[in-house]
């Protein structure tokens, strides 16, 4: 439908979005399109089952294993469906690789593409305007806001994700934590590092 | 809105931030999944559809707030239900009902996701000389 005929409707719904969705679930559940039961059960998965961790637990994994490292770049739906990471939002995933010459990082400029299977519900920040329009013009920059300083000789590229494509930092393992096992190593990949506005280690 | 000008600073969170900062973000994320099992349309069709929000809501709306004022224009424009219906909803079971996504269903539905791959039997005919132009057809 071309843009000048699309109705809005949603501008008959209250301006609240509390109420907004509150009138959207009564009108869908009275036509026995939504069962309230099963919202419960989708915000219980994104809330307490699907989150960060599991990004963390390939990654320290990659990170102490050469040969898995090149299997998670080489063919990623292959080794997440084998550890159960396989899910919606997260149907093609593409691992990124940090080297002293190239950091990486990811955005979605569109909306909030983001690995969820891997990292859960995106942050706030990575939904934000000030993120989605400026990490792509001005990265250092916005990763100055996030603490993070990078060599001047470091490359920064930036991966704008796509409704299909999702991207997954696979951050630098720092000297000082070369002996730690997978265990001790998923727990201090954050987040962030995953998305390239951390390092490993920081506090984020 | 990738390269804009004018906007200000990131402000990162904490890692122990709650997924959902409010109540209603969670319950209009599960709204927007749950109707996916409607078959209505497809991710590109909803992200469409938040895109195609009035400049100036888009611009004013919080993040969810696109989301459900997006979903609320896919299912009348798609016919699902009415725009009177949001305000003076009507219990009456609707045709598209048997789809409705069950409780029960929500861990295969949420783990099996929705791949964009296509078989293609067509042999490849680009990309196989780098360098050289190639006719479309």
């Amino acid at each position: 439908m071309p843009h000048d005929v699309e109705k809005h409707s949603h501008s008959l719904l209250p301006s609240d979005p509390e109420l907004k969705v509150k009138a959207l679930e009564t009108a869908l559940v009275k036509r026995g399109l939504i069962d309230p039961a099963a919202l419960d059960e989708i915000i219980d998965t994104y809330q307490n089952k699907i989150g960060p961790k599991n990004g963390a637990t390939i990654i320290a994994k990659a990170l102490l294993d050469k040969n898995f490292k090149k299997a998670l770049i080489d063919d990623p739906m292959q080794i997440l469906e084998k550890h159960g990471f396989l899910g919606r939002q997260g149907e093609h995933i593409k691992v990124v690789e940090n080297t002293p010459e190239i950091h990486n990082i990811v955005v979605c400029t569109l909306c909030s593409c983001y690995p969820w299977p891997l990292l859960g519900i995106p942050p706030t920040w990575y939904k934000s305007d000030e993120y989605r329009s400026r990490v792509v013009r001005e990265p250092r920059k916005c990763l100055s806001e996030f603490g993070v300083t990078l060599p001047k000789n470091t490359k920064v590229r930036v991966w704008d994700s796509t409704a299909e494509i999702r991207y997954l930092v696979l951050p630098i393992l720092p000297d000082k934590y070369k002996d730690f096992d997978e265990e001790h190593l998923s727990e201090i990949i954050s987040r962030d590092a995953m998305i390239g506005t951390a390092l490993i280690g920081d506090p984020s | 809105m990738g390269g804009r000008y004018g906007d200000g600073a990131i402000q990162p969170a904490s890692i122990n931030d709650k997924n959902f900062k409010e109540k209603w973000h969670s319950r209009a994320l599960a709204v927007t999944l749950a109707t996916g099992s409607l078959k209505q349309w497809n991710l590109d069709m909803s992200r469409h559809a938040r895109e195609c929000l009035p400049p100036k809501d888009y611009c004013a709306f919080s993040y969810y707030d696109k989301w459900i004022s997006a979903l609320a224009n896919l299912l009348v424009n798609k016919g699902v239900i009415s725009a009177d219906e949001f305000l003076d909803p009507i219990r009456k079971t609707h045709p598209l009902s048997s789809r409705k996504l069950l409780a029960a269903d929500v861990a295969e539905v949420l783990s099996k996701g929705a791949p964009t791959s296509r078989s293609v039997r067509l042999p490849q005919i680009f990309g196989r000389s780098k360098g050289k132009n190639k006719t479309c057809r």
